[in-house]
């Protein structure tokens, strides 16, 4: 359990790198994505690991506040490229 | 029978951070955005979903491994539905014009060049005293 929550915590460094270096706001945002999934999935493991039931809420509110910034985001860039 | 469970959802655990694994790997080794959507996809349905199955079958209680599967389908619908916004968004920015290109995607170029200007315009002030005290 502890060796997968640090190698999941390592896959969510790839995605920090887009995020950084990436060159369009696309890739930016797949990162970001990525990295919010490496996420929950590193809560829903620390939760087994530490026997704490209350991470895998927060791991779901962390999973819907993920879905709406992403949405959020294009809609904005898409108003912006309007207007 | 709960260590045949432990035993059994090792596999799910695994084959979930070889999911994670390779996503991340494309995220970084893809050269096009589309291609990375496609890694990042994998990453969020195919991972988490053998993560989450292979911790409901070390669950004490149902409800755990209901609150994990409800995870799961909201990542998994969220992936989805991002991931059709994000790739109608770059095949809009694509189809679009070049000049709407530069101005909307490649801002920290367009920085780049300006701050190149400024440079430029630094080493013509700094070259020109010197051109100066030459003549």
């Amino acid at each position: 359990m502890v060796l997968l929550a640090f190698s999941l915590l390592l896959t969510m460094a790839p995605g920090l790198l887009r995020m950084f270096i990436g060159p369009t706001t696309v890739d930016r945002m797949l990162g970001l994505q990525m990295t919010s999934t490496g996420g929950v999935a590193v809560l829903l493991v620390m939760a087994e690991w530490q026997r704490l039931d209350a991470l895998r809420d927060v791991a779901l509110i962390f999973a819907l506040l993920a879905a709406v910034a992403t949405a959020a985001l294009v809609q904005m860039l898409r108003g912006g490229a309007d207007g | 029978m709960g260590e045949i469970l432990h035993f059994l959802s090792l596999p799910l655990l695994l084959g979930g951070l070889f999911f994670f694994a390779t996503g991340s790997v494309g995220i970084i080794r893809f050269p096009d955005c589309f291609s990375r959507l496609h890694a990042v996809t994998k990453a969020d349905t195919a991972g988490l979903g053998l993560v989450a199955a292979g911790l409901a079958l070390r669950a004490d209680y149902w409800q755990t491994a209901a609150l994990l599967f409800l995870i799961w389908l909201v990542v998994m619908a969220s992936g989805a539905i991002n991931c059709q916004l994000l790739a109608s968004y770059a095949m809009e920015e694509e189809t679009a014009g070049t000049e709407r290109e530069k101005e909307s995607w490649a801002e920290p170029p367009a920085g780049r060049k300006g701050a190149e200007g400024v440079s430029t315009h630094q080493t013509n002030g700094r070259g020109n005293p010197k051109e100066g005290a030459d003549t």
